[in-house]
Parts: structure tokens; C-alpha cells; sequence
């Protein structure tokens, strides 16, 4: 018994650390080709660090400006998290514990959103934004993500099964509002999604692209991924510093998966997506 | 109402300045200004009598320019320009390659706003100018003379309606660069010259190339089909698309025949131009020769070889030089700095120290005749090529090229050619591939015939 | 008075989300659908062509192929995403196996690269020739003996993009797995949680039930994803500066997906009345898949009824 226990675990072991090893192998290399200049990028496969990072680094922060970047897009992300997790939230909780006339239509509308394509209306919304004078400003970032169809789903879904009826009609009968019932006594039970949901915004708004693309022209602006993409007249042929960025780039990404991935598992653990 | 009264007030100076001092040229006297200036003294001054009425170095604002160029040489461009322009600051904007076009289109559809300078790629410059963006520089107040450009560099700035919609930073009469270690084992020469007249013809290359080994290790010509389709249709004045109808087997298909025949011959290497192992073979010692703008030099084969400095020279590609590449500059017709812009642009253009800088730093060749017909002026001696005056080489070489007419589709001709590059790879014949590129480019735009 | 607030109160707490909405979602969707009937380049005027834009998104085979090239790398990708995914995770869950968190992290950690990172990364991965890393791995251990043209190839091409999501995704799926197996009430494995023997009946016939909901919302999610897949195609050979660049769909156009489509039609092309088309073409796919998914949803989903 003793012996096949050990075998068999061993086998788990060998195998969870080969799919590690894959998974991880890919940004290893990376974060080592970040280490060399472009020659030897080109002449070998490296393994071990070399001795460029610092020269590397120093191209993409000093030459390219990345520190403003990198501000502008930490903000930017933030903000979007904060305001898409409130937004959404509210809603998510509405269509799970309320009763209410247009529930049903407003259930649908949500699912269907999901369904778009994201690029869906784009030229129109920038036609939009630039009528509202919100070409060239982080509010264009910011606001219209708020209104996440995905994070409304997933919110109800822990809702309707994390917080006990109960609980809200004990507040009521407490005379606490509506708004303070919500607030105070709902909000803690579903932190797990809300935390949940905060690393895929933010992860969401740190990878978008096409939308500051379009929307910001202002390099002070520019969010991570946006230099990222200049990089490529930057460094024509500096891959070295090119990818020393894009390892900078994926930092953040990382603590906030470290900050946020027990929310994420108790997120979808206490029943987003249970039966 | 505070801008109809400095508006009507500057029109009148001008007015006035043009009876005065007789030029209606503002970039000529600023050029004029600054170049004797600097044959005097290294800082350029800017004081001219003649200049006081439309004197664009007075103009003040913030210029908003996108572009994909090296930013550091632009650093030092704009640092260069503001000796003469203090009061303009200069805000370059980096937009990738890739995504100049598509922010362009974009903010046009959008109605957002557009720089104040637009970089046009000659690649997509005809639907650039088609799209009623830009400003015709020939009008006053800026009233830019296209008789100072070569007329070599007409087309490529005109539209068919007579408007000169921007000015020309580069002029790019192309040939071939070599290595020249590999050169010297082969055929054991490095002269620019004698490669030239060993090459004429591309069955000359075939030829040469079709056992050629160094070292027991097969060697090719060139890395990639492309490069054979830049010089080759760089020969052609036709656009391929005329009023509205393909015309792919009279302006490809001899071009890619060519193409077909070298690639069966085995002579050309098999990469894909822009790719990172492209790149990467720049530093390596298989193949010989590349398809080279002047651009080309400082923009790729320099920063991709940066240990080969002396082993680099650059020589006429068989059947002569071709036209490869160019930028020029456009002034958004809705800027609120359109002077300032202006400002920028005519000391890229015009200016003998914006030229020269232009020159030195990136190997761009203005084609402004004054500049052209200066013995001399965009002549240097390289290192990194081999002690070679590769400037002068490109001048001495001009006259041959042709110029390509701009068009309203050239924005899909890339993606396209590209398409028919790889049939070829594939093995299919130059008319299957024509073929194929005739049905893809309907099916993009259905309106062609 | 708090009757009144009980009846206000939803719709006060859906305001902001429906208000952000229709401001920002739902005017450009309908002005989308507008535009898909007319033609326009973004400059000149706007033309009024009825169907044209859909007629001639059938008739040049382009929407087929987009569907039918999205339809080939889901049905590679999605049935290894799961499978990957299931066992991963249920490795993960096990007791005998410690430092879970650290296998989580590794395995999440594609999932949190930079998309547009990570086509640099695949474009460097998958690079043809000598140089690129895949070949120089393999034929560094004397698996290849000349290297192959990954991304030059019709016919791998799609296989690369597969790969690259399943590297990306797998990690996502497995924490959703996890969070599965970790519901599954303990009692059940009593019985032969010692006996690794017996781990493939636990697996099969206890677990595996147990996270059926899951499966089922994975499917679901992964099909609406990878109806949009997007970034993927269109950054590595936009990255790599590969052939023929954004929007070009790789050899052939062989990893030109629906996405990819509506995006050549309204940025690429200067075709907004076409990309229009393709995008409620593409919604119109969508929407029939999820029909039928909201049954399942519905299904599976006991307290998701209304």
C-alpha cells in the first residue's frame, strides 16, 4: 500500500512538473533572451543569463520613456478595475436578488453582450468618443470598459448562491437602506468574486491594445502595450531591448496574479459556476 | 473672431512681403537664409531681410508628427531644427509600422484628430493624398515650388489634380549591397564596380550562383524573393492598378517571370523580407547580396550587423537602379499649426542643415535640385561600408530610375504582392501566381476590373 | 416608503451598468448594423447598398473560409484545452501532492503574459530557419535534421496557433477545475483516496461527474471565445513582421479567422460598410451557438433559472 502510494506520486510529480516546465519554459526563455544583446540572440540558444539586462533595460526605460507608461497604464488599470467591479456588482446583485418586471430582458441583454465580438462597434464608438471630447483622454480607457457583460454573469452567479436571502431581509427589517444593505452586508460575502473579477479586469486593461491604438495619440498617454507596439521603430533590430520590454511589460501581471489568485479559486470554487 | 483678425492680418503681411521682396517662395528664403549662414558659421542664424514677411521660423506652436523612425535620429533632427525654429516644438508621436495606416483611416472615419505632419510611406501615400487629408503645399500661404524638387520626385508628391500634397524627405535610388568578404571568395573581388559589370543580367546572377559554395556550404544571391520583385518592379513606371483596372499582366507578370526563374534556379535563399531570422541573416554569411535603398543602409543592415562594419559595400543591381521606398511629409489640411508644421517640413526639405542632417544621420537624399546639383553634398565616406562613398554612389547612379505613379488602391498592393511572392515560393508558375493575385485583389476590392 | 425603495431599488442598482451600456455599447452596435448596409471608406460619402456588403461577403467564399479556418483550430484546440486542463488540475487536487500553490502559478503563467508579448515570443519560437528556437531545440537533440517553416506553412500554421492558445488557456481552465474537484465533497473519496490503483475509477466515475456544470460552462466559454479568436493569428504575423503583416491571415489565409475578417474590412481596407457585414454575419454564428448553449447554461445551471 505504503509503496504504490509513493510510485503513483512520484508519477503526479514527474508529470505536473513537465507541464510546469512547458508552461513556464516559453517566458523563461524570455526573460533569458532579455539578458543578451541581439547578435547573440541570433548566433545560439541560451539557457542560462547573460550579461546585457542592464544595457537592455536601460534602452527601454531611458530611450523610450517606458516609466510614463508604465504609470499611465498601472492607472489606468486600476481605475477600470475599482470602477467595472462597482458597476457590475450593483448589477450582478440586482438581477440575483431582486424581483423585478424587466429581470428577464435585462438577464438576456447581458448574455447576449457577451456574445459580441468586442471590435464590434468600434469605429462608431470612436466617432463617439470623439464627440463627447474623449479622443486623446483615459476617460475613453476607463468608463465605457466599466459596463463588462462578463463580470455582471459572474457576479450574479456567485451571488444568487454566496449570500443568503436571508441576510438581506434581516437587513431590511433593521431599517438599514437599500444602498447600505448592498454595501454593508452583501459586498463582504461576494469579495471572492469581486476579487476574482479584479484580476480579469485588470489583466483585461493591461492587454488591451486596439482601443488605445485608436483612441490615444498623445505619447504622454501611451499605455505598456502601446510602446510596446513602437518598439518595433524604436529598435528595428534591437530584439534584446525589445524583449527586455516586453518581460518589464508582464511584471505587474504577476503580482497581481499573486495579490488576487485565492480570490480567483475561491471565486469560482464557492459556486460561480456550480450546479 | 480673435483668429479671423490674426488671419486676415498675416495674409496682408504676406501680401505685402511677397511685393516687397519679390519671392514668392517662403522655403526658398528660409533655405537660402540658413545655407549661407552655414557656410560661414556651424550654428545656422536665421535672420534674413528677405524672410520678414513670410518668415516661418517666427511661427510658434506644437507640431504633433507620427511617424516609425528611429527616434533617437530624430532626437537629434529635431534638436538640429530648433536652432532654427526655437520657438517650434517638435512632438514626435511613435506609431508602429504597422499601424500607421489603420490609426489614420481610423481618426479620418472618426473625425478625431490627425498630426499635424502625416509621414507618407510611398507604399500607401497615393491612398494617403486620396483621402483629401492633406494640405496642397503649393498654395499659399506655403506656396512650395515643385520646380525646386527633381522631376524625378514629382510623382510622388502630386495627385492628378495638379496639388502638391507633400515634400519629399527621401528620394531613393536603390541598388544592391554586398558582402564583401563573401564577394572576394567567390569571385575574388569587392568592387563596387567590377560587381556591376559581372552582374548585368540576371541570368549572369543564375550563372554565378547556381553551384556557388564557400567553405563546401551552399551559398545564394539574395535571402529572399522580394527582393527580386523591389529591384525588378522598381524598374517599372506603371502603377498596376489604372483607373480603376488591374493591370497585373502587363506590370507584374514580366517581373515575376523573372522571380519564377531565379527561384527554380535555386539562387535565392528562402526568407520572408521583415521576419526575424531576415533579420538575423544579415549577420550571418550566407548570402550575398540584398535589394538596397539608401533607407535600407541605416535602417536594417546596419543595427542587424553591428559586428560587420567594413564587410558591406553596395553596387548596381543587374538591369540597372530602381525606385524603393520614400517618405514624405504632409501637413494635415485642418492643423491649427499649419505655419509651425510648415516651419518643420521646409527645413527638412529645403533647409541646407536639416537636409544635411537628414543625410548624414539616416542616408536619406532629398531630392531638392539645389542639394543634387552641389558636387559633393551627399557624399561620405563610410567605415561600416568599406571605406565606400555609398551617398555618392547612389548619386552617381541616379538617372536611370524610374518612378512609379501613385494610386488610389497602393494601400492593398503589399498584402497583395506579398500573396503572389509566396505561390512562387510554392513552385507554382508567374502566371498562376499573377493569376492568383488578380482574383485576391477583386476580392478585396470588388469595384476593380 | 420602504416598499417604494425595494421596488426602485433594482433598477437604481442596474442604472450605472445599463446607462454605461447603451451610451457605450449598445449606439455603436446599432450604428454598425446600419452601416453594414451601406458603403463607405470613411471619407467619401456614405452609399446606401441594401445586402450588397452581405452577398458579397458569400460570394467571394471569404466568410466561409473565416468560419471554416475558426471552426478547424476550435475543434483542434478545445477537446486538448479540456482534457490537458481536467487532468492537470485534478493532479493539482490531489492529496499526495504538496506545494500546490507553486504548480497553480506555473501552470496560470502564459495566461499572464502580454498577448502582444507573446506573439513576439511565438514569432521568435516558431521563426523558421536555424535560428528559431523550436528548430534549434529539436535539432539540437538530433529530432529534425533540417528545420521546418512553421509559420510559412498553410498547413502548420493553424496547427502553431492551436498550440500557442492551448499554452495560453490550459492554465486558465485548469484553476476553474480545481476550484471543481476542490468542491467535491470529501466523503466520496474516502473510500479509495490511499489506493493510487484505484485513482482512475475515483477520477472517472466520482470526480468526473461531479464537475460536469464546469465542463459544460468551459465548452460554452471556450466556443464564444474562440469564435473571437483574434489576437493570437493576427499577432504573430503582425510581430514577426511575417509576410503580409496585420490582418493578412497567414499563408493562404489559412488562419484568417472571422475576427480577423471584420477587422481587414474596416481597418485594414477602409471597407467600413463590409466589416460591418462580417460582424453581425460573425453575431448572427454566435448567436446560434449560443442559443443552443443557454440551454445548456440553463441546464446546468439550477439557480441560473428564472
Amino acid at each position: 500500500m505504503e509503496q504504490s502510494n509513493k510510485v503513483y506520486s512520484f508519477i503526479l510529480y514527474i508529470f505536473l512538473a513537465v507541464c510546469s516546465i512547458i508552461a513556464i519554459g516559453p517566458f523563461y526563455l524570455m526573460v533569458i533572451m532579455s539578458t543578451y544583446d541581439t547578435n547573440a540572440l541570433f548566433t545560439d540558444l541560451h539557457l542560462l543569463p547573460g550579461n546585457n539586462f542592464m544595457i537592455n533595460i536601460k534602452d527601454v526605460f531611458l530611450n523610450a520613456g517606458f516609466g510614463k507608461f508604465y504609470f499611465n497604464s498601472i492607472y489606468i488599470a486600476v481605475l477600470t478595475t475599482v470602477l467595472t467591479v462597482l458597476v457590475c456588482a450593483m448589477c450582478g446583485y440586482a438581477l440575483a436578488k431582486f424581483n423585478f418586471k424587466l429581470k428577464k430582458t435585462a438577464y438576456y441583454a447581458i448574455l447576449i453582450t457577451m456574445m459580441l465580438p468586442t471590435q464590434l462597434g468600434l469605429i462608431a464608438f470612436v466617432t463617439e468618443m470623439n464627440t463627447i471630447g474623449w479622443t486623446d483622454s483615459h476617460l475613453s480607457l476607463i468608463v465605457p470598459a466599466a459596463a463588462n457583460a462578463f463580470a455582471v454573469y459572474w457576479i450574479r452567479q456567485y451571488t444568487v448562491q454566496g449570500v443568503p436571502t436571508e441576510i438581506i431581509e434581516s437587513g431590511r427589517m433593521d431599517g438599514c437602506t437599500e444602498g447600505g444593505i448592498f454595501f454593508k452586508l452583501v459586498v463582504p460575502f461576494i469579495k471572492p468574486a469581486l476579487g476574482s473579477q479584479a484580476l480579469l479586469s485588470f489583466m483585461a486593461s493591461w492587454n488591451s491594445y486596439l482601443l488605445p491604438l485608436v483612441l490615444i495619440s498623445d505619447q504622454k498617454k501611451y499605455t505598456v502595450t502601446l510602446g510596446l507596439s513602437t518598439l518595433d521603430a524604436l529598435y528595428r533590430a534591437n530584439y534584446g531591448a525589445r524583449i527586455a520590454a516586453l518581460v518589464i511589460g508582464t511584471i505587474p501581471m504577476f503580482i497581481i496574479f499573486l495579490i488576487f489568485s485565492k480570490s480567483l479559486i475561491q471565486g469560482i470554487t464557492a459556486g460561480s459556476v456550480k450546479g | 473672431m480673435f483668429k479671423k483678425v490674426i488671419a486676415s492680418v498675416l495674409t496682408g503681411v504676406m501680401v505685402l512681403g511677397m511685393a516687397a521682396c519679390g519671392n514668392t517662395d517662403a522655403g526658398d528664403s528660409t533655405a537660402s537664409a540658413s545655407s549661407s549662414a552655414a557656410s560661414t558659421s556651424s550654428v545656422a542664424t536665421t535672420s534674413s531681410p528677405a524672410a520678414t514677411s513670410t518668415d516661418f521660423t517666427k511661427a510658434s506652436g506644437t507640431v504633433v508628427m507620427w511617424n516609425w523612425e528611429n527616434q533617437d535620429q530624430l532626437k537629434t533632427a529635431i534638436a538640429d531644427f530648433n536652432t532654427r525654429y526655437p520657438n517650434v516644438k517638435v512632438e514626435s508621436v511613435p506609431v508602429a509600422s504597422a499601424d500607421y495606416v489603420k490609426k489614420i483611416q481610423t481618426a479620418v472615419a472618426a473625425k478625431t484628430a490627425l498630426p499635424d505632419v502625416i509621414r507618407g510611406e510611398v507604399g500607401f501615400r497615393g491612398t494617403l493624398f486620396d483621402m483629401d487629408i492633406c494640405q496642397d503645399l503649393s498654395q499659399a500661404p506655403f506656396n512650395f515650388d515643385k520646380s525646386k524638387l527633381a522631376d524625378k520626385a514629382l510623382p510622388l508628391v502630386t495627385d492628378s489634380k495638379g496639388q502638391v500634397l507633400g515634400a519629399p524627405t527621401q528620394f531613393n535610388p536603390s541598388g544592391i549591397a554586398y558582402r564583401r568578404s563573401m564577394t572576394k571568395k567567390l569571385f575574388n573581388t569587392d568592387d563596387p564596380k567590377v560587381l556591376a559589370d559581372k552582374f548585368k543580367t540576371w541570368d549572369d546572377v543564375i550563372a554565378a550562383f547556381k553551384d556557388a559554395k564557400i567553405d563546401g556550404k551552399k551559398v545564394y544571391a539574395f535571402r529572399t524573393v522580394r527582393d527580386i520583385f523591389h529591384i525588378v518592379d522598381g524598374y517599372n513606371p506603371q502603377n498596376p492598378i489604372q483607373d480603376g483596372t488591374i493591370k497585373f499582366n502587363e506590370v507584374y507578370l514580366p517581373t515575376f517571370q523573372i522571380i519564377e526563374k531565379m527561384w527554380k534556379a535555386g539562387v535565392i535563399n528562402k526568407y520572408d523580407m521583415w521576419a526575424p531570422n531576415w533579420t538575423a541573416s544579415f549577420a550571418k554569411s550566407e548570402d550575398v547580396f540584398s535589394a538596397a535603398a539608401p533607407w535600407f543602409l541605416k535602417y536594417v543592415i546596419e543595427p542587424a550587423d553591428t559586428k560587420g562594419k567594413g564587410d558591406w559595400g553596395v553596387t548596381v543591381a543587374p538591369g540597372g537602379m530602381f525606385n524603393w521606398g520614400g517618405t514624405a511629409l504632409s501637413i494635415w489640411k485642418d492643423s491649427k499649426v499649419k505655419d509651425a508644421a510648415w516651419g518643420y517640413i521646409a527645413d527638412q526639405v529645403l533647409n541646407e542643415n536639416g537636409v544635411k542632417n537628414s543625410f548624414t544621420t539616416g542616408m536619406n537624399i532629398t531630392p531638392v535640385k539645389e542639394f543634387m546639383d552641389k558636387p559633393g553634398f551627399f557624399s561620405q565616406k563610410e567605415e561600416y561600408w568599406g571605406g565606400q562613398d555609398v551617398g555618392q554612389f547612389y548619386m552617381d547612379n541616379m538617372d536611370s530610375v524610374k518612378v512609379k505613379s501613385l494610386g488610389k488602391y497602393d494601400n492593398f498592393l503589399e498584402a497583395n504582392f506579398v500573396k503572389g511572392l509566396q505561390e512562387i515560393k510554392k513552385g507554382k508558375t508567374a502566371q498562376e501566381a499573377v493569376d492568383f493575385m488578380i482574383a485576391d485583389m477583386k476580392k478585396n476590392v470588388p469595384e476593380l476590373k | 416608503m420602504k416598499n417604494l425603495s425595494k421596488k426602485s431599488a433594482p433598477y437604481l442598482f442596474m442604472a450605472p451598468y445599463f446607462l454605461l451600456f447603451i451610451a457605450f455599447s449598445l449606439i455603436p452596435i446599432i450604428f454598425t448594423l446600419y452601416m453594414s448596409l451601406n458603403e463607405w471608406d470613411g471619407y467619401n460619402g456614405v452609399k446606401f447598398v441594401g445586402l450588397a456588403n452581405y452577398q458579397r461577403m458569400f460570394e467571394n467564399g471569404e466568410f466561409v473560409l473565416a468560419l471554416k479556418n475558426t471552426a478547424i483550430i476550435m475543434l483542434m484546440l478545445i477537446p486538448l484545452q479540456l482534457i490537458f486542463s481536467i487532468v492537470i488540475a485534478y493532479m493539482i487536487n490531489s492529496k499526495l501532492v504538496r506545494h500546490k500553490e507553486i504548480f497553480k502559478t506555473a501552470v496560470f503563467t502564459p495566461y499572464l503574459v502580454i498577448p502582444i508579448a507573446a506573439g513576439l515570443l511565438w514569432a521568435f519560437f516558431f521563426d523558421g530557419g536555424t535560428s528559431g528556437t523550436i528548430n534549434a531545440i529539436l535539432m539540437k537533440l538530433h529530432i529534425l535534421k533540417e528545420p521546418i517553416e512553421y509559420l510559412a506553412s498553410p498547413k502548420l500554421a493553424k496547427v502553431v496557433i492551436a498550440v500557442i492558445m492551448l499554452w495560453r488557456y490550459t492554465g486558465y481552465c485548469v484553476l476553474f477545475f480545481i476550484a471543481g474537484f476542490v468542491s467535491v465533497p470529501e466523503e466520496l473519496y474516502e473510500a479509495a483516496r490511499v489506493d493510487g490503483a484505484r485513482a482512475w475509477h475515483n477520477f472517472w466515475n466520482i470526480s468526473l461527474p461531479m464537475i460536469k456544470p464546469i465542463i459544460i460552462y468551459m465548452v460554452i466559454t471556450s466556443l464564444i471565445g474562440g469564435f473571437q479568436t483574434f489576437d493570437e493569428p493576427n499577432i504573430i504575423y503582425t510581430q514577426g513582421n511575417y509576410q503580409t503583416g496585420p490582418y493578412s491571415g497567414g499563408p493562404d489565409s489559412t488562419v484568417m479567422t472571422l475576427v480577423m475578417l471584420m477587422g481587414k474590412g474596416a481597418f485594414q481596407n477602409s471597407q467600413y460598410g463590409y466589416g460591418s457585414a462580417v460582424a453581425y454575419g460573425m453575431f448572427i454564428v454566435i448567436a446560434v451557438f449560443s442559443f443552443i448553449s443557454l440551454k445548456f447554461m440553463n441546464g446546468g445551471d439550477k439557480d441560473g433559472a428564472i
